[in-house]
């Protein structure tokens, strides 16, 4: 039981990363960014390319990778998904699913159906917490994931471009007319969700594997997430990934390992159901 | 004009309908198996339609009825002395069944909080039957062989579902209701301020819409014998559905014909021994098509012709061809 809840906290941190660009995108644009698992494992596999190739650390690589992985979102944000969103919600997200089956495509081409994973030293050495092994790839998940969530939720309230972001997202129109370049703060958004997706990747092709048809599971993990964390609320995501990694852990613990994700979708149903606001989020809509 | 418009789509309907009849008297097993799988993506697709663009809500939610359909014909034909029909009906039935229960908690749902819902449900319902001891867990059902109709037999199931269930969306098209669907669709507080019952008719086009896929679920589970969960819940149907009702026009009649034949037979037909480049070029297709043709192929084409159609008769009648007639070009194409 303690096993469990021990290391269904520390894989949480994997499934906040994972949620934290989904939900700035979702809460910045109201849009619903289908390609969030794509990015994902573009970025992973980004890491696995550059580990093969040059042997560094994994997480090193993330130097490279999420810089590149920001410049792929801004540009797409901008040259195509903005453009699409002042003709309402349907299209960005018909066309974020197309750019999932061209993420897919592409990495089914390059690297092979078969999953793929990181060798590194961490992925496989444990330290004992409470009295718990738990793998370090995981205390670093969690450790990154507090990082990320408390610096976007810093940088959202206390920089000139937090402030900018937040009144795109409240009123895109009035940002505009007092000089905030809203396609500018769109595009910024979206290279961000883009960069923290990459981290995510990492931590998966570290402590996991990747294989190129699983963007949909991420991006399901991701919304299931948002929706408990509040949806458009940063520091709900870091709640919810922990709600989501104790869920999988204790429903696999109790009735066995093949109910871990269903239990996890039960709990985004019940969600659902009960409180679609979220555990922090304010009632919207 | 518009009778004539009429009289030659139902000219057109028949000449159709009397091809496909014939289909399996005619052509090579091979030819009627490509031209089944064509039937099952229009029949799909226009169900889908029916949520997805009469009314305006995408959901990612509708491998869970084409799963349903066909776990329940394959239960019934294993474990009952049902009928063939019965069983097939039932599939759909139960489908309903699941759209009606599921309602209240998805209908609410505005926009893209649907399309998060339903995709939920459907990965829950995925999960589910891959733990079911039930309906065999992840190893399926395997429908027993003394049940399975001949080819022929699942062709003309086929024909019969897609064809109603493009007869249900030319009635939406038309009739009172779908007008309700569709204005609920394009600004839900005008209807309700109309007298509009919304919530009523949202309901009422899911569950048709869940009826009509759960249906055609049914066939596609006769036709595929291995009934396993991902085969028929996993989320390829759903990707079929968004994809070739986006192609081929959102909202439209015939548009989701169009698209399956787009996607299906010009795409992954040809490219079936490259599952990759067919994947790519889906992807790129849904890309292209949302930034130049919203719309949709089939209606694009449609005012395309028409377009092209004006400026050739414009310039015959002025019998001045040298000048294209740029503006006429315009004023007639919006």
């Amino acid at each position: 039981m303690s096993t469990a809840i021990v290391s269904g906290i520390f894989s949480g941190g994997l499934f906040a990363i994972i949620a934290l660009g989904l939900s700035l995108v979702f809460g910045v644009m109201r849009m619903v960014n289908l390609a969030h698992g794509g990015l994902v494992l573009l970025g992973g596999y980004g890491a696995y390319w550059a580990t093969e190739n040059t042997g560094r650390d994994p997480l090193l690589s993330l130097l490279v990778v999420c810089p590149l992985m920001f410049a792929l979102g801004y540009l797409t944000q901008r040259l195509l998904l903005t453009r699409l969103l002042l003709r309402g919600s349907e299209l960005p997200l018909v066309a974020t699913f197309g750019l999932l089956l061209l993420a897919q495509g592409a990495l089914t081409l390059v690297f092979s159906g078969d999953p793929v994973s990181i060798d590194a030293s961490y992925a496989s050495t444990g330290v004992s917490i409470l009295g718990v092994q738990v793998r370090v790839i995981d205390v670093i998940g969690l450790a990154l994931a507090i990082v990320l969530v408390l610096g976007s939720a810093a940088i959202l309230r206390w920089t000139r471009l937090g402030t900018a972001i937040r009144a795109a997202s409240a009123d895109p129109q009035t940002a505009a007319n007092v000089g905030i370049n809203v396609d500018h703060v769109y595009g910024l958004t979206f290279g961000f969700a883009a960069a923290l997706a990459a981290v995510a990747g990492v931590v998966i092709a570290v402590g996991l594997s990747l294989t190129p048809t699983s963007g949909l599971v991420y991006l399901t993990i991701g919304f299931t997430v948002v929706v408990l964390g509040g949806i458009g609320s940063v520091v709900g995501t870091l709640a919810g990934g922990i709600s989501i990694g104790l869920a999988q852990s204790l429903g696999g613990s109790a009735f066995g390992p093949q109910y871990q994700m269903l239990t996890v979708y039960v709990v985004f149903l019940v969600m659902l159901a009960v409180r679609p606001q979220g555990l922090f989020g304010k009632v919207v809509v | 004009m518009r009778k004539w418009h009429l009289g030659a789509q139902l000219t057109f309907v028949a000449v159709l309908l009397i091809v496909l009849v014939r289909v399996p008297l005619t052509t090579s097993p091979g030819m009627q198996t490509t031209i089944l799988t064509l039937l099952m993506y229009t029949g799909l697709t226009s169900a889908w339609n029916i949520v997805g663009g009469f009314g305006g809500q995408v959901s990612l939610g509708h491998s869970v009825f084409v799963g349903i359909g066909a776990y329940t014909t394959a239960m019934l034909l294993l474990h009952s002395s049902a009928p063939l029909l019965a069983a097939v009906l039932c599939g759909g039935a139960l489908a309903a069944v699941a759209a009606l229960v599921s309602a209240p908690l998805l209908l609410r749902l505005q926009g893209a909080y649907f399309s998060i819902g339903t995709l939920g449900l459907a990965l829950a319902a995925l999960a589910w039957m891959q733990v079911w001891d039930r309906t065999g867990a992840s190893r399926g059902l395997f429908i027993p062989f003394a049940s399975i109709p001949s080819l022929e037999s699942i062709y003309y199931l086929a024909l019969v579902v897609a064809a109603a269930t493009l007869a249900v969306s030319a009635w939406l098209a038309k009739s009172a209701f779908g007008l309700r669907v569709m204005a609920v669709r394009d600004d839900e507080q005008a209807a309700a301020g109309l007298g509009v019952p919304v919530t009523r008719t949202r309901v009422i086009a899911y569950v048709i819409s869940a009826l009509l896929t759960g249906l055609m679920g049914s066939v596609i589970g006769l036709n595929q014998v291995a009934i396993t969960p991902d085969n028929l819940f996993g989320l390829d149907w759903t990707v079929a559905m968004l994809v070739m009702a986006v192609v081929g026009g959102l909202g439209t009649v015939w548009g989701p014909a169009w698209g399956a034949f787009a996607v299906y037979y010009l795409i992954q037909y040809q490219l079936q021994d490259h599952p990759v480049a067919s994947t790519l070029l889906s992807g790129i297709i849904l890309i292209a098509v949302v930034q130049f043709a919203p719309r949709g192929l089939g209606p694009s084409l449609g005012s395309f012709s028409r377009r092209a159609g004006a400026t050739v008769l414009r310039a015959a009648a002025s019998r001045r061809p040298e000048t294209p007639a740029p503006a006429a070009h315009e004023t007639v194409g919006s």
